[in-house]
């Protein structure tokens, strides 16, 4: 990238080497790139940047497939051990993973075997609690949640992977919404029958990156603010379209629309807020939900009554409104840059 | 606050993570089978169902049994289904009450009664008792049925197969030999209460499930609220190695009575513990 720079900044008359000194900041460049390549696995170019989103990918469904593989292995040959064994091997195999994750860790820096026996790992925990409650039938618990979202975060944090951080997040949102719907006496596997339950969660998580730095770890923040805001404003969206849902006691209509008000606010306020601290997932999320919004109140007014291209035209148009909007306050700096 | 652990404090706390949640996994398990057992019931295959996949499906993970269940209704016509779980003759608005449920009238306008129509279920502690007065009720019941339609059949003359005559009939034989005798009779909260209530240990078991109310609608005392049972946990029991021959070499269900005769294949010990969860103590032909 820099080699493209200097090239430009050469042919616009910028700067004039010589060809001694190109070839001398060529030759130091590309031998920080290869130090660079062999200490920390980055990318060298734009070919090698695709070529690592690629095996990103490939280690996420990779990740994905050996943990369903690791369960299927279980099913296959589950009722030849007898309950000592089935338990024994239940343990050994949560430890055995879990240790050659870490060991695995030690010897690649890449982090792409890692995230693979990490998601292992993760499962042969998650069979481990699961199965033992099978074998002894046990009745199923929320308590079980915290647990695997600890263990998620310690595989996530020690080895920096955000597949287990969305992990561990997700175990840590069914279980405060869990124990925030028993707090009205439901039985604790009905929360998501009250879509309330998992507001406490969502500000929780939206705050974690503030009170904990996670300036290490690439990534982490970001996961922690979108899944707030999905924990935010999917349950909203939901009670601004189904009031009947909700715990508040009021008229269902009246629910509808104080949901679909506070859609607005609270999205409108996510993209502000995102503008301010440079939070570009914050903005996207937001502005993502605020369309979403208007949509839906779109389809409810216009729907019957319009003819669809009308329809259509009309969801184009406000989408080209809310660019130029967008736009204009960022020449204005309210979103905290800087005005022209 | 960073995070920098060194690779060793990963690995004790990884190990201690894992060795803490099976530590007090199987210490709960301990715990429910320590001591006497809540309660004991002898099941039979009329009371403990193996799944119908079980062999076809190679990657099944093991034989659980299903302990079957059901509730003597307040309607005759519910003795129709063999293992009805619907609205319990017993389950009044005072037990609805004392599970925690707001039992207060509805209000009159229509669009505000879909509220009182939407409270979740609760846990509750759910009575189970094996071939006592709810089986005999319900054996009455088909017993009664049968009587009054043969003699409507000899009135009429219509007693042939598919008759309502011969229906009846075929419903009481299934009734004396294969329906599941293991009826729901009592919830509450309070497991000392509902024991010294129900003090036989074999006949009666004490296990954890969810009740959902609902409103009942209609005129003067039709208008009410009820509930039904709407699950009982671990409902599935695993059965260890040392008992899967006595349940696998058993037929997959007991043939009706249209099909053969046949009595249960065999029979389960299941024990309910201090947190009451089952397990099978002892399965033979």
């Amino acid at each position: 990238m820099f080699g493209e720079e200097l090239a430009r900044l050469e042919r616009e008359g910028v700067v004039a080497l010589t060809p001694a000194q190109r070839n001398a900041i060529s030759a130091h460049h590309r031998g920080l790139l290869a130090q660079f390549s062999q200490e920390f696995d980055i990318d060298r170019d734009a070919r090698a940047k695709q070529l690592s989103l690629g095996m990103r990918i490939a280690s996420f469904l990779g990740a994905l497939a050996l943990a369903a593989s690791v369960f299927f292995l279980f099913r296959q040959f589950w009722d030849r051990f007898s309950t000592t064994a089935q338990v024994v091997i239940l343990i050994v195999a949560a430890l055995g993973t879990f240790g050659a994750t870490l060991w695995i860790q030690a010897r690649e820096s890449s982090g792409y075997f890692t995230k693979l026996a990490a998601m292992v790992a993760f499962a042969c925990f998650v069979i481990n609690i699961s199965l033992l409650g099978l074998i002894f039938n046990i009745t199923p618990s929320d308590k079980a949640l915290i647990p695997w979202a600890a263990f998620a975060l310690l595989l996530a944090y020690t080895c920096d992977l955000r597949l287990l951080l969305a992990a561990g997040i997700l175990c840590i949102i069914a279980w405060i919404s869990a124990r925030t719907g028993t707090w009205s006496g439901m039985y604790w596997l009905h929360f998501g029958e009250r879509p309330e339950n998992f507001f406490p969660a969502a500000v929780i998580l939206f705050l974690v990156p503030q009170w904990i730095p996670h300036g290490r770890f690439t990534g982490f923040g970001p996961i922690y603010r979108v899944f707030a805001l999905l924990t935010l404003f999917l349950p909203i969206l939901v009670l601004s379209n189904w009031g009947r849902v909700s715990y508040l006691d009021f008229e269902e209509n009246s629910i509808e629309g104080f949901y679909q008000v506070l859609g607005f606010v609270l999205s409108a306020g996510a993209i502000w807020l995102g503008a301010r601290r440079h939070w570009g997932e914050v903005v996207n999320t937001g502005s993502v939900f605020f369309v979403i919004f208007l949509y839906t109140k779109f389809f409810d007014w216009w729907w019957e009554i319009m003819p669809k291209y009308l329809f259509f035209l009309v969801l184009g148009l406000t989408a080209v409104l809310l660019l130029f909007i967008m736009r204009r306050l960022r020449a204005k700096g309210l979103f905290g840059g800087s005005a022209p | 606050m960073t995070l920098t652990w060194s690779s060793g404090r990963t690995l004790a706390a990884g190990i201690a993570l894992i060795a803490l949640t099976n530590t007090i996994a199987l210490g709960g398990v301990a715990y429910n089978r320590s001591g006497e057992p809540e309660s004991v019931l002898k099941l039979t295959q009329r009371e403990v169902l193996a799944p119908h996949g079980y062999g076809l499906d190679r990657e099944g993970g093991g034989l659980q049994l299903h302990v079957s269940w059901r509730v003597l209704g307040p309607e005759w016509d519910d003795a129709y289904f063999w293992n009805f779980q619907g609205t319990p003759e017993w389950l009044d608005e005072a037990k609805l009450a004392s599970l925690g449920f707001d039992v207060s009238p509805p209000p009159v306008e229509r669009r505000a009664s879909w509220r009182y129509d939407r409270q979740l279920p609760r846990e509750a502690l759910v009575v189970l008792e094996l071939d006592g007065p709810a089986y005999q009720k319900a054996l009455e019941r088909a017993r009664q049925r049968e009587a009054k339609e043969a003699a409507k059949g000899a009135e009429t003359g219509k007693t042939g197969p598919g008759t309502s005559a011969a229906q009846a009939a075929l419903f009481l034989k299934n009734e004396e030999t294969a329906n599941t005798r293991l009826f729901a009779v009592d919830v509450g909260r309070d497991a000392r209460a509902l024991r010294a209530k129900y003090p036989d240990r074999t006949r009666y078991a004490i296990v954890q499930g969810k009740v959902r109310p609902y409103h009942q609608s209609g005129r003067g005392k039709d208008a009410r609220w009820t509930g039904y049972i709407e699950v009982i946990e671990n409902a599935r029991v695993n059965v260890p190695l040392e008992f899967r021959k006595a349940v696998e070499s058993a037929p997959r269900s007991i043939p009706y009575a249209a099909a053969a005769p046949a009595g249960p294949a065999f029979e389960v010990t299941m024990a309910f513990g201090k947190r009451f969860e089952p397990w099978i103590l002892a399965a033979k032909p």
